[in-house]
């Protein structure tokens, strides 16, 4: 099996002595190659579903797999080498490290990676080519953002976990943004995942998980996805 | 990257450092430095000894012969005998200048000077003498030298061979010239015919011995006893030999010390290292969440964070040793002073580097890798993620409503805050104690040292004058001293040496006969007034006490020179301030004894 598959995967927090479930017993599959969006409130279970599939966290309960892979039964180690290998993610606030340049950002997560593509082809790409030199404190949010997108991108993942990446961001950039990502979904095959709370979005899905208290109020495969361009919100 | 990451971090990394870094750096250079004086102490020592082949042990008696020697010889475990004359003697012109004079038979194999410069006495007309003493007097190799032997009326005119320093004669101490000044009192070595016409021939007054490494010392006193019987005075250890042992004896008396302040620096730098690391990881918790989501394994991150630490010893270590040398020959040159000691370098103790090397390495890198690996059990989500404060139980002034609703919602939140990191203000407070305990520490070695040499000076010691009486002083004489003019008050002490016996064990000791309540000399420095000797029995040192198994109460046997008789005393009082033992003169009457005071106080 390709894709990701999910089944009755829950992830609860033990508060003294209450259980709180933010992923609440849920199933999905999200095949191979498609443009994904996560929609829900705050405190709906998007992020905690996020860090599920991208390994930064462990379920519960359930069964996730990746290609094939069960990562729900990984140890530390493991899901090091998933994350490592497999996985490329762009966070709400870009989480660059101050004292490398943008180039630098990308070889930090790409020197370690089996497969990894150029750092300044990769920057280029997001349109950072002139930038590539420049700290994260001398970029723009929306620079940044591209930064964090090529440190993602560099490493030559299967999947793209994107966490709110146009929450920092103006509209227009962050539609820049969302463009980036979904061009690169339709361009490379990439399976990319996007969180977000902007209901607009969701026209731009090849698939559409809405989710509410911790479980998926509905799953939608779109047939006929409009471009990022095309919105307006 | 991470290197070039951690690299351009130092910046913000290294000031919070660096007071980690300097007292690593003092609590290396505390450690080596100190390690170093008793190595370079001991080494020297050992090095001396040997070369010199010291005695072990020095007997003293009266009409000691070969036959005597040829008994010692055969005890099991004895390696080395020294028949000679220990004599003193003063300088012709001037009575204040003393020699020790050392008159040794055939070749010098034992307590062998150390020659400056010219040969060993060949000749009954030569002898060596202490180099300090001929640079102060204006003696020189080939210079005549008249001597008298005390008490003999004799001249004897000599001359120097070679100028020499003794390993016997470190700090050369008497028991009328505590303080060693060569200048006015030293020492010389000339063959046993110079001064046989005194003693007679194959007589000697001291033997010296040397034994094997494992020979038990109360097994050799037995030995010594059964063989000497009362020809014996006194037998001497080299431990006990303050002239020969006090410059290592004072050095190795330091290890407690020694001990303890390194050890209270490097706790002082576990818990810097341990705050500091803390705080840094803290700070650093998105940071490490970006690295676990990029892939980074934990022990990866967990050596990068590793590197601070590793900078602190790889900074510190050099740091602190770079100052020890000095402070080694600083405080070498303290210890020595008033010594008389040969050249020798101060070495390097490589021994002491590596063990303050790995010390640190496991204070430092110890400490923050416990931190850190506590930091990287988090999953990256986690980590991501800002700490959540821990959970706010009711603090115990809580439970009394009436005071905490007096509280403002400052104070209350002050107090909350502060309680609810008890890790952090316990090792606060632990950090501050360990600093205040050193800094206490040192107050109190000087202030104990301080009140020790003020007890000495200014309670023990009352008197004016101390006069050293002659031993054929008759009373008449000494108390015809005693009514002088100007004479506020006079007493009078005697010091003699005996054999002590226990149930199982017995030494000899120096036995003082003070008066019975001595007011001038008082027997023990702390005491708040004059107090009177026991009547029934005598002071012993705490040291003989241990050394002979008793304790207040017991029953003990003198016997002295010459006197096969054994006189039961009691043991009164055990004190640690005083040597030997002290008895007064009503009881030393009552044994039978013949007082000949050898000491006036005034």
């Amino acid at each position: 099996m390709s894709g990701i598959h999910a089944e009755h995967l829950t992830r609860s927090y033990t508060m003294g002595e209450t259980i709180i479930k933010a992923v609440d017993d849920i199933s999905f599959s999200i095949p191979e190659g498609k443009y994904t969006v996560i929609l829900g409130a705050s405190g709906a279970g998007k992020s905690t579903v996020l860090n599920l599939l991208g390994g930064m966290d462990s379920p519960t309960s359930g069964i996730l797999s990746v290609a094939g892979q069960e990562i729900s039964g990984y140890n530390k180690r493991q899901l090091a080498d998933y994350r490592r290998n497999s996985i490329g993610f762009v966070f709400q606030f870009y989480n660059l490290m101050a004292n490398l340049t943008m180039r630098e950002n990308v070889e930090l997560a790409s020197q370690i990676c089996k497969n990894p593509l150029n750092a300044a082809e990769v920057l280029a790409m997001v349109g950072l080519g002139e930038r590539m030199d420049n700290f994260p404190a001398q970029c723009s949010g929306g620079e940044q953002q591209r930064g964090a997108i090529a440190r993602a991108l560099a490493k030559n993942p299967d999947i793209l976990l994107c966490d709110e990446p146009t929450g920092a961001l103006d509209y227009k950039t962050g539609k820049a943004i969302l463009a980036l990502l979904y061009e690169l979904c339709r361009r490379s095959g990439k399976t990319v995942i996007v969180v977000t709370h902007n209901g607009a979005l969701a026209p731009t899905a090849d698939i559409l998980i809405r989710m509410k208290s911790g479980k998926i109020e509905s799953y939608t495969e779109n047939q006929n996805p409009v471009s990022v361009q095309e919105l307006e919100w | 990257m991470l290197a070039v990451n951690f690299l351009r971090n130092l910046k913000s990394t290294v000031p919070r450092l660096i007071s980690v870094i300097l007292i690593t750096a003092i609590a290396v250079t505390v450690y080596v430095a100190l390690g170093g004086i008793v190595h370079n102490v001991n080494r020297f020592c050992t090095q001396y000894y040997e070369a010199q082949n010291i005695a072990d042990y020095w007997i003293s008696g009266v009409k000691l012969d070969r036959s005597d020697c040829r008994k010692l010889s055969a005890i099991p475990g004895v390696t080395g005998v020294q028949p000679r004359i220990a004599y003193d003697a003063h300088d012709a012109g001037n009575r204040s200048i003393t020699l020790s004079l050392y008159a040794v038979p055939d070749t010098y194999e034992m307590n062998i000077p150390y020659l400056v410069s010219g040969s060993l006495p060949k000749s009954d007309r030569e002898m060596v003498i202490s180099d300090e003493f001929a640079k102060a007097n204006g003696l020189a190799i080939g210079s005549w030298y008249e001597i008298e032997p005390s008490g003999t009326g004799q001249t004897l005119r000599l001359q120097i061979s070679g100028l020499i320093k003794s390993a016997e004669h470190i700090r050369h101490v008497t028991a009328t010239t505590p303080a060693a000044d060569l200048a006015h009192h030293g020492f010389a070595y000339l063959n046993d015919t110079v001064l046989s016409n005194l003693m007679g021939s194959n007589c000697y007054n001291q033997i010296c011995l040397t034994v094997e490494d494992n020979m038990s010392s109360e097994a050799l006193l037995r030995q010594i006893d059964e063989q000497l019987g009362e020809k014996v005075m006194s037998v001497v250890a080299l431990e006990d030999n303050l002239s020969a042992y006090s410059f290592l004896g004072n050095t190795n008396d330091l290890k407690p010390v020694l001990n303890l302040f390194p050890i209270l620096f490097f706790l002082c730098a576990i818990l810097l290292m341990v705050s500091n690391t803390s705080r840094m990881i803290e700070n650093a918790r998105q940071e490490i969440g970006t690295f676990k989501a990029l892939g980074y394994y934990d022990s990866t991150i967990l050596g990068y964070y590793l590197l601070n630490a590793v900078l602190v010893v790889a900074a510190g270590f050099p740091l602190g040793v770079l100052f020890t040398k000095p402070l080694i020959k600083l405080v070498v040159a303290a210890l020595a002073n008033g010594c008389d000691l040969p050249p020798f370098a101060i070495v390097h103790d490589f021994g002491a580097w590596g063990e303050a090397f790995a010390i640190t390495a496991i204070c430092c890198i110890g400490s923050a890798y416990l931190v850190t690996r506590a930091s990287l059990k988090e999953c990256p989500a986690e980590c991501m993620r800002p700490k959540p404060p821990k959970s706010t139980k009711p603090v115990f002034l809580e439970k009394f409503p009436r005071l905490w609703q007096k509280l403002s919602f400052h104070q209350k939140y002050i107090i909350r805050n502060t309680l609810r990191n008890k890790v952090r203000m316990i090792t606060c407070m632990v950090g501050i104690a360990f600093c205040m305990a050193l800094v206490v520490s040192a107050f109190g070695l000087r202030d104990a040292i301080g009140r020790y040499t003020d007890a000495l000076t200014s309670n023990q010691n009352r008197y004016d004058l101390i006069v050293s009486l002659d031993a054929s002083t008759t009373e008449r004489q000494y108390q015809r001293l005693a009514s002088s003019v100007n004479t506020g008050a006079a007493e009078f002490e005697m010091m003699t040496a005996c054999w002590v016996y226990s149930k199982d064990q017995r030494t000899t000791t120096t036995l003082t006969v003070a008066e019975d309540t001595p007011a001038l000399r008082l027997y023990t420095p702390y005491a708040d007034s004059p107090s009177a000797l026991p009547t029934d029995g005598i002071v012993l040192a705490e040291s003989s006490a241990n050394a002979l198994h008793v304790q207040v109460g017991d029953l003990l046997h003198l016997r002295f020179i010459g006197d096969a008789k054994l006189s039961p005393v009691r043991v009164c009082e055990i004190d640690r301030s005083i040597t030997g033992a002290y008895i007064s003169r009503s009881l030393w009457r009552s044994l039978g004894a013949v007082l000949h005071p050898d000491d006036g106080i005034y």
